[in-house]
């Protein structure tokens, strides 16, 4: 619809903006002339049918003035909200934004007559090029100085709807016939449509898994924090610090700026907003919403609909982000089973990197037969989550945006706006695992775990006891424990059962640190756990069998 | 008949959702009981495409195999 560009306009306060509904998650607010501004997610009525709506119910309930803007290219839908906004007695001014749109598509809107029709004012804009925002100021200066009405009584929503149609028929030409266009039809038909999706899925690997995680990730890793920045505050702190805990809890192995910064800063922000660049492309596109029908039916076993696509795509690149983009599902049970999924059975880039540089030179065969394991495990897993997670899943209900050039200025803002507020969130998050981790460390727990898993190694996987060091290292971070296995000298089925555990192994820190903050400790837990239980009850079988 | 028995390219009238949350969806969307939409592409379990001027919203096989709908021209007669 473009609200959050207005908002952006008025306020000069960066909004999310994408080409797919439900953009707008957290509020952003703002200043304008004085007056707060809060941008509301995105909704098409207020039926208190989901969070997006409470939560702009709850905004509207203080609002001195509603800035309602709509599609004109999609006024008969945004008619419905506009009636049900009008009855609240609120100051409203309706935006009708987009209209370079209705200009190339060569349709004509009255908005005189619709000015007249709603009794509001209306104005014309194109927001992305600033078109209309004086004027809408203008209105909005008149509007500040308006008192409320009391709030008329609301029609049900088939009435409500009747009003909006008739509204729209008297303010608008009658359209022809809607068709896919030839792209639309080539992205949703089964045949091109799987093949535009392996081709997007492999740049978004070769991108993420081998231009960042290789290149980039080097750079920043292992040139400006190891190399650069840390030693000297290292070497400080070593000259300030006494040998003891507080040492250990800043610059140990774990520490706080040895491990949580590092991987905060070095490691996962340039995964983090080379993501973002690449969903912002696919977002802006509206190309996701297309990826979600073609897939929708492989994923209804699974409990999830078509849209579980896109955090899953996301999880091959990194888990923890895939984790935090399962908001997009509507329901919280999809949420979960798809957090668990991708806690499971779901190796993020660093981990894929270090994986195919071991089976490759095994051969094919058992590249081969890793594949078909891990792909049997996530149905699997995923129809048994479907049968055991209570709730109901949502089916697929989408609107599907017009395919569209994104803007590079707006990608590069909203991934920009989305690193940082990452950052902020897990940081934090990253200390507390780091302090936690070095406790334990510095009190001999990680040795005794280590002596304590040695005989389950051993025994059940029949793997070398050295392998342990490696296992607990994947507690930490999957790929760290997967490049341990590297440095062991082991048969073909020894490392084939070795890298199979290891990928189904526990999620890493940061990934279950993230389930927590989206689903709370127990569902961390719960993933945490049976994730161990999968990878030691496979690798055992896998061991056996071998 | 329901939405999956649609046809590409005809135009339909939506009779009845069963899904009182679709259905609400559906209203707010200018899709619900009693207009008239197209659709657009349909797979045999889903989704269907409907469109209507230039909105399209995709339904998945089960929610689209709760939408009662009747061809257009039989509903004017």
């Amino acid at each position: 619809m473009g609200k959050s560009v207005v908002f952006t306009n008025l306020t000069r306060r960066y909004a999310e903006v994408s080409n797919y509904p439900g953009t707008t998650v957290e509020i952003s607010r703002g200043i304008w002339q004085g007056n707060p501004v809060a941008d509301t997610p995105g909704i098409y009525g207020l039926t208190n049918a989901n969070d997006e709506e409470r939560l702009t119910e709850a905004l509207l309930a203080d609002a001195q003035v509603i800035v309602n803007v709509v599609d004109a290219t999609r006024l008969r839908r945004d008619l419905f909200l506009t009636l049900q906004l009008s009855g609240r007695g609120v100051p409203m001014v309706v935006v009708v934004n987009m209209m370079d749109e209705v200009r190339r598509l060569g349709q004509r809107l009255d908005l005189a007559k619709l000015e007249t029709l709603l009794g509001v004012p209306v104005v014309a804009a194109t927001a992305v090029h600033g078109e209309g925002m004086d004027e809408l100021a203008q209105v909005l200066g008149h509007l500040c100085h308006k008192k409320k009405n009391s709030a008329r009584r609301l029609q049900d929503s088939a009435s409500l709807r009747a009003r909006a149609n008739e509204i729209y028929e008297k303010i608008a030409a009658p359209g022809g016939a809607p068709g896919l266009s030839p792209l639309d039809k080539w992205l949703t038909r089964p045949l091109t449509g799987l093949l535009t999706a392996a081709l997007v899925l492999a740049m978004i690997w070769w991108l993420i898994g081998g231009l960042v995680a290789n290149q980039v990730v080097d750079f920043t890793e292992g040139i400006v924090l190891n190399r650069w920045l840390l030693p000297p505050i290292v070497g400080m702190l070593l000259r300030l610090l006494p040998e003891g805990l507080l040492q250990q809890i800043l610059i140990g192995d774990f520490g706080v700026l040895t491990m949580a910064l590092a991987y905060g800063i070095g490691l996962l922000l340039p995964l983090v907003f080379s993501f973002y660049l690449l969903l912002s492309l696919l977002e802006d596109s509206g190309y996701l919403p297309r990826l979600a029908v073609l897939l929708d039916n492989t994923f209804r076993p699974l409990g999830l609909n078509g849209k579980a696509v896109i955090p899953l795509i996301l999880g091959f690149g990194c888990v923890t982000m895939a984790v935090i983009s399962t908001r997009m599902l509507s329901t919280r049970r999809e949420r979960i089973i798809l957090a668990f999924l991708l806690g499971l059975a779901v190796p993020c880039s660093a981990q894929t990197g270090v994986i195919a540089m071991m089976l490759v030179p095994m051969g094919f065969r058992w590249l081969g037969l890793y594949a078909i394991i891990l792909l049997s495990i996530f149905l699997v897993a995923g129809v048994i989550l479907n049968k055991t997670v209570p709730g109901q899943s949502d089916g697929l209900f989408l609107e599907l945006p017009r395919l569209r050039l994104p803007r590079p200025r707006n990608i590069l803002r909203k991934s920009w706006a989305k690193s940082m507020a990452f950052l902020k969130d897990a940081l934090p998050l990253f200390a507390l695992g780091a302090c936690l981790i070095t406790l334990l460390n510095y009190g001999g727990g990680l040795i005794a775990l280590e002596r304590g898993l040695a005989p389950l190694t051993s025994s059940w996987l029949k793997l070398p006891p050295q392998v342990v060091g490696a296992f607990i290292m994947g507690m930490i971070r999957r790929d760290f424990g997967a490049a341990g296995l590297m440095a062991l000298n082991l048969a073909a089925p020894q490392r084939f059962v070795a890298l199979v555990t290891m990928t189904l192994f526990v999620p890493c820190i940061a990934s279950v640190l993230v389930v927590i903050k989206e689903h709370g400790l127990l569902i961390g837990i719960a993933i945490w756990l049976s994730s161990l239980a999968v990878a030691l009850l496979i690798g055992g079988l896998l061991a056996a069998a071998m | 008949m329901n939405l999956l028995s649609a046809f590409p390219g005809k135009r339909y009238v939506v009779l009845k959702i069963k899904d009182p949350k679709v259905r609400q969806q559906a209203d707010c969307l200018g899709m619900g009981e009693g207009e008239d939409v197209y659709c657009i592409a349909r797979k045999d379990n889903g989704p269907v495409i409907l469109g209507r001027g230039g909105q399209m919203v995709a339904v998945g096989g089960e929610i689209a195999r709760g939408i009662q709908i009747a061809p257009w021209r039989a509903r004017k007669k």
